[in-house]
């Protein structure tokens, strides 16, 4: 299984990092167009992204530093819902927050051309990469 | 990435949206075949495996090729490579949205 990982620094304290990846509003402000959020432990992860359905639970959440939420697609077979991992770990620093970012339990996509590598990735590029326009300011939903 | 770049990406996503689709491109993975056998495998009529072939063709996702008097399909694995480096592109650019959703709303709140 395969995993992704990346960071980023961000001028403001975890406390409001924090509120980002949780609540509907904060969601919505830099991923998706609908989000049904409960931050307890095994509350409802609900995004929707350009009409992509992800679905999955909230699986540890520890204000403001770690976040851990299952991830997957509503009705695909072959990342359902719940089905991979999503980590957040808010890191106070000198001028904000670090925000680092593991993505686990997915399929693997290091096989390049193996049979097995392939058709676990291909689905998976379907449904998250489907997502729409990847530059970062100028993103909308695909228009119905 | 320039905007023909991203219309070339488009292309794909919207090729691999589609369950079908995906399903030939589990048959032809391994080997290239002809269109009656992916048709077969996959459960679809030859015509419209066809339209299938060629949606996934004109999306940079599979070639024809001539082995003698056969046409087979295959994978095409440069096109795969280019999805594959916009799906790396998800987190970091969905983090980089956070940032300016965050900073943004903290500048004008302390502005």
């Amino acid at each position: 299984m395969a995993e992704f990982r990346d960071s980023i620094d961000i001028a403001a304290s975890p406390e409001t990092v924090f509120a980002y990846l949780t609540t509907n509003d904060g969601m919505t402000a830099w991923m998706g167009q609908y989000a049904d959020l409960d931050p307890t432990p095994g509350g409802r992860f609900a995004v929707d992204i350009a009409g992509h359905p992800v679905r999955g639970r909230y699986l540890h959440v520890e204000p403001p530093n770690r976040l851990v939420v299952s991830w997957g697609f509503a009705g695909s077979e072959d990342l359902p819902a719940g089905a991979s991992t999503v980590e957040f770990r808010l890191t106070l620093i000198d001028d904000g927050t670090r925000v680092e970012l593991r993505h686990s339990d997915l399929p693997d996509t290091e096989v390049r051309g193996h049979a097995d590598g392939w058709a676990n990735f291909l689905p998976r590029l379907a449904v998250v990469g489907a997502g729409g326009d990847p530059g970062p300011d100028d993103w909308r939903p695909r228009p119905d | 990435m320039g905007a023909e770049a991203l219309a070339d990406l488009d292309l794909a996503l919207r090729a691999l949206a589609d369950g079908n689709r995906r399903a030939i491109l589990r048959v032809i993975r391994s080997a290239p075949q002809p269109v009656g056998a992916i048709a077969e495998a996959v459960g679809l009529s030859q015509q419209t495996t066809s339209h299938h072939l060629g949606v996934l063709r004109k999306a940079g996702l599979a070639v024809g090729t001539r082995e003698g008097t056969r046409h087979l399909f295959a994978v095409d694995t440069d096109g795969l490579a280019a999805v594959r480096s916009y799906l790396d592109d998800f987190w970091p650019g969905k983090l980089a949205e956070l940032k300016a959703a965050i900073e943004s709303r903290e500048a004008r709140d302390h502005g």
